[in-house]
């Protein structure tokens, strides 16, 4: 992991439009993503974690542009002092400021480029998907799966195609004999693996991994993660790991951002969120979580109440307060907390660490 | 201690009659569950511990068929009975709740019709119910609304007139494990009751289920492909891999004394939030395909350990201390070279 940064996110929002009635009217919004800010080093793995419907893979899917954003800046790998100068740019107010951000984004917003500029990016922001079954064509050799983004993005000749996918199943710990199998024919894992292949195959920077290692079982998983580390270390990778599970989350990741309804409500070095968890709801789905060692069974049981709410209408000001025990009328249900560093490295949305 | 043995399943063997062959999904498994205790079923994907479950409750259905065994109930051999003995006993002796209560349950009814029926048809039977009278119907409504608060289902005098669509996945399995209890059993199977649920409601559904264990006093049969969760509420488990136990004790030996290679490795390859682990241990393959599985013990081509007799010779379930029996050629070894490591890490 290095100080220079590859990507910038800047409150990023993505809703989803509700349709009803005969006419297929937009009744209401999914808030899938709302206002989402981060930053990534290169060489972080940068954990995601929340529960279904947090919106986690939306994030990661519009951060790929795989989904267009309705607002919000994408910055990726724009160079050093052009970072600067957005960091220093972003929340001003005055004409001046936003003429001048506006004239960078023009040059390095992803969310503002068209589809045909978007293509280089492709090539160096990659995807792996939950479900190896169904992101695998089933009517493609493995072969020609890999072969695709190759003679896609042009990255080797066509008479050097081989090669490299030969390079990349290795590389995956998969064989020579494999190249002419169909997905099928493989089990869960190796099929995660070749997903894992397609991603890296065009070399690229950074990697979005959807949830890779949840439709497998645990020792199975254990081979991905262990991969997933180890391509990592030698090709140099940039990681957004989005999982449910608490316990790979900190197992994979530096740091990890929380999330709940559309909201990032904590994001911290991994260490520090799991020794001292800041916000309501990272606290408790800490102590959600069964630990695989029987003597260290909780002596008090907790009683959970409540379940996430829907992101369609999601309640007013901190959107955890209806299940929040720290819960402050007034405030907790009227304003909106912002993400702020309450301690260094360490940001938490919640209104009992906003001074004032 | 016989007297507080509620199930014994002896030798059980369930094959599935495919057109590829036969599938060998259960394979000689004999354990028992205790009265009032929580019992986790462990394994990977197709060990066989569903199958397992829906043997004991009597639903395999074809290609599958039980084709030897004991499973004895409260004393009585279940598979000896004839199918109308045993729909009493399903419901009233035991119950089973499912990973995905939106399949299990019926998409067009409200989930207090559904309750109501099942309480209906275990009082009066199945000519009646159609002739029980309203009133009746009434009384026994105010049960179902105690069951669903006992559930801790929120807001239950409304939840009762709600269909399944309407409720969260956690609300949903709720109503489900009200509904089975409704005919109280002594025996509780849950299916992966909590895969489907976020973390934050698997919580809240294993704190139920613990209430109805010291509540009600009825034993559970937890399956689950998650240790962690055993860790947190199981009492004994079993360990299956391809369609065997392959090690069985109190969740406090296992978790401190793993003694079968399985359970250690899948053990190791659990990542823990309570430590970092630089790199994970892993089981290297994968499971086996049960229509041809491996000769000998069937762990034998995973296993960092394996000899020649472990190609030939299916290792039985054997006790090596007291309540913890192993199923492996070599689990006297390991168990006394673990000892060995545990009084040298004391001294």
């Amino acid at each position: 992991m290095s100080d220079d940064t590859i990507l910038q996110i800047y409150g990023l929002k993505k809703y989803f439009p509700v349709k009803g009635g005969i006419f297929g009217k937009v009744i209401a919004h999914v808030k899938a993503v709302d206002n989402v800010s981060l930053e990534i080093k290169r060489g972080e793995t940068l954990g995601i974690v929340g529960e279904s419907g947090c919106g986690k893979t939306t994030l990661g899917r519009t951060i790929l542009r795989l989904i267009k954003a309705d607002d919000g800046m994408i910055f990726f790998d724009a160079p050093q002092n052009v970072q600067e100068r957005i960091r220093e740019l972003v929340g001003k107010k005055d004409a001046k400021s936003k003429r001048e951000l506006e004239e960078i984004r023009k040059k390095y917003d992803l969310n503002l480029k068209k589809e045909k500029e978007i293509m280089p990016y492709r090539r160096r922001m990659q995807i792996v998907f939950q479900d190896p079954q169904s992101s695998l064509d089933p009517r493609m050799t493995v072969k020609k799966i890999l072969a695709e983004p190759l003679l896609t993005h042009k990255v080797v000749p066509p008479h050097k195609v081989e090669k490299r996918i030969i390079e990349l199943l290795e590389l995956v710990g998969l064989k020579k004999e494999h190249l002419h199998r169909f997905p099928h024919e493989f089990s869960g894992g190796q099929r995660q693996r070749i997903g894992i292949a397609r991603a890296i195959s065009l070399n690229p920077d950074f990697i979005v991994l959807d949830e890779p290692t949840s439709a497998l079982d645990v020792s199975v998983q254990a081979q991905i993660l262990n991969l997933l580390k180890k391509l990592q270390r030698e090709l140099k990778l940039t990681y957004i790991f989005i999982t449910h599970d608490l316990s790979v989350a900190r197992h994979m990741a530096h740091r990890i951002g929380v999330m709940y309804v559309g909201k990032l409500v904590e994001l911290a070095p991994a260490e520090n969120l799991f020794n001292d968890p800041l916000h309501p709801y990272t606290k408790l789905l800490l102590e959600s979580i069964p630990i695989p060692d029987p003597t260290k069974r909780k002596k008090e049981r907790k009683l959970f109440t409540g379940e996430v709410p829907s992101a369609v209408n999601p309640p007013k000001g901190c959107r955890f307060h209806p299940r929040c025990e720290y819960f402050k009328p007034g405030i907790c249900d009227k304003l909106e907390p912002p993400l702020i560093e309450a301690k260094p490295g360490h940001y938490v949305a919640c209104h009992l660490y906003t001074k004032g | 201690m016989d007297d507080e043995i509620l199930l014994k399943v002896e030798d059980l063997h369930t094959y599935f009659y495919t057109y590829e062959g036969v599938v060998k999904a259960v394979d000689g498994v004999s354990f028992f569950v205790k009265k009032g205790e929580i019992f986790g079923l462990v394994g990977e994907t197709g060990c066989g511990k569903s199958v397992t479950a829906l043997s004991i409750i009597g639903l395999i259905d074809d290609p599958g068929k039980i084709v030897s065994g004991k499973i004895i109930f409260q004393g009585k051999n279940l598979r000896e009975l004839p199918e109308e003995e045993m729909r009493k006993i399903r419901g009233k002796g035991i119950s089973m709740i499912f990973q995905e209560p939106m399949t299990a349950l019926n998409p067009v009814y409200t989930i207090g019709d559904q309750i109501l029926e099942i309480i209906l048809l275990h009082k009066y039977g199945i000519e009646n119910i159609k002739k029980a009278p309203k009133e009746l119907k009434n009384k026994e409504r105010k049960r179902v609304i105690e069951m669903l608060r006992l559930v801790r289902m929120p807001d239950p005098e409304r939840a009762i007139d709600s269909y399944p669509h309407e409720l969260s996945g956690g609300m949903r399995q709720r109503a489900m494990i009200a509904m089975m209890l409704a005919t109280e059993p002594s025996l509780l199977i849950a299916d992966e009751p909590t895969t489907a649920l976020d973390v934050t409601v698997q919580a809240q559904i294993l704190n139920i289920l613990l209430d109805m264990r010291d509540k009600l006093g009825i034993s559970i049969i937890l399956i689950t492909h998650d240790l962690s969760v055993v860790a947190d509420v199981c009492d004994r488990v079993a360990v299956m891999y391809a369609g065997n136990i392959v090690e069985m004790a109190d969740v406090y030996t296992i978790f401190k004394h793993p003694v079968h290679p399985y359970t250690r490795g899948l053990m190791q390859a659990i990542p823990s939030i309570a430590e970092k682990k630089e790199e994970l241990k892993y089981i290297k393959g994968s499971v086996p395909n049960l229509i041809y599985p491996p000769s000998g013990c069937r762990f034998h081509p995973r296993c960092e350990y394996a000899q020649d007799i472990c190609k030939k010779e299916r290792p039985k379930l054997v006790e090596i201390e007291p309540g913890h029996y192993v199923a492996c050629h070599f689990a006297k070894e390991f168990f006394e070279k673990e000892k060995r490591a545990e009084g040298e890490s004391n001294e």
